[in-house]
């Protein structure tokens, strides 16, 4: 008899998690991008909506989703001024926005052998865990000079 | 019979996490990575964060002018547009007078359905505020920039 109720108990457990894996199998666990940087001036992290947002002492700002209900991250960082070195940046904010600190670390060398040109175009770089796309564009706003944006693209399941 | 339950008791634990196999591996990430060369620059900017990842930047020029510009991520509605709108109106201290007479209207403006526009609105002194909209969809980034004429 405890044997048969052993089986109900785990018939249950397993109805119950596909179950609620059909609703959301996966999701992304929303970071605080730049908590530890020590040029940071602001953040706002909101788990719950999957929302972040940073400024810092630059003039630099970010914003970061979070995909809730399936796993991809969207970010963006505005830079204020002209830079001379715009693949140091580049390598800087992946380093921080790619959600894995091993691919992070091997992507963010790969920028060096990508030229400006590559990036204003949008690029692919590829992981891992998925694929990443990054682009330079100048700003859409008059108050910044150029944003660069990122989005992962995880693999299909 | 013990044999049965030991197996039960031995595998329970682990369907429990059958529902979530992945999760976004996205812990780490506390990389130190080196400042680049533009950290020693001073910002000329005032930015807010809004909330909801959305940001604001206000820019005061020495001749007095006033430069913004709303960020957020998500497509807008007209009404998102409006209420943005407005309330950029209000942080950069445009009248009290002028915000309530326009904010009856703003809202059923024809531009406020386009991807992107140009809205300019002229206060009873003739003064310009410029307001545009720019949808970057690919990139999933949006920006209201407003200037004074």
């Amino acid at each position: 008899m405890q044997f048969l109720k052993g089986i109900a108990v785990t018939l249950l457990c397993i109805v119950s998690s596909s179950v609620l894996a059909d609703e959301c199998p996966v999701s992304t666990t929303p970071r605080a991008l730049f908590s530890e940087f020590e040029q940071l001036a602001s953040e706002r992290f909101e788990p719950e909506n999957g929302k972040y947002s940073a400024t810092f002492k630059n003039g630099d700002s970010v914003t970061a989703r979070f995909d809730l209900c399936g796993l991809g991250i969207n970010a963006s960082y505005l830079i204020e001024h002209d830079l001379e070195d715009l693949s140091k940046q580049i390598s800087f904010f992946l380093m921080h926005a790619i959600p894995s600190k091993n691919s992070a670390e091997t992507l963010a060398s790969q920028v060096a052998s990508h030229s400006e040109q590559d990036f204003r175009g949008g690029i692919t770089l590829r992981g891992g865990n998925g694929n990443h796309w990054v682009q330079v564009k100048k700003s859409p706003s008059p108050l910044y000079s150029a944003v660069i944006h990122y989005r992962w693209i995880p693999p299909e399941h | 019979m013990k044999f049965y339950k030991l197996i039960g008791t031995a595998v329970l634990p682990f369907i429990s996490l059958m529902g979530c196999a992945e999760e976004g591996s996205a812990t780490g990430a506390s990389v130190k990575a080196e400042l680049t060369a533009n950290a020693e620059q001073e910002s000329s900017l005032s930015t807010e964060l809004k909330g909801k990842g959305e940001i604001l930047s206000i820019k005061k020029e020495p001749a007095g002018t006033i430069k913004a510009s709303y960020f957020f991520s998500e497509p807008p509605t007209k009404e998102d547009l409006a209420n943005k709108i407005l309330e950029m109106m209000e942080e950069v201290e445009i009248s009290d007078e002028f915000i309530q007479k326009i904010s009856g209207r703003l809202i059923k403006n024809r531009s406020l359905r386009k991807d992107n526009f140009s809205l300019p609105l002229t206060d009873m002194d003739g003064t310009v505020y410029q307001f545009d909209f720019l949808s970057d969809a690919e990139n999933s980034f949006f920006v209201i920039n407003y200037s004074s004429k």
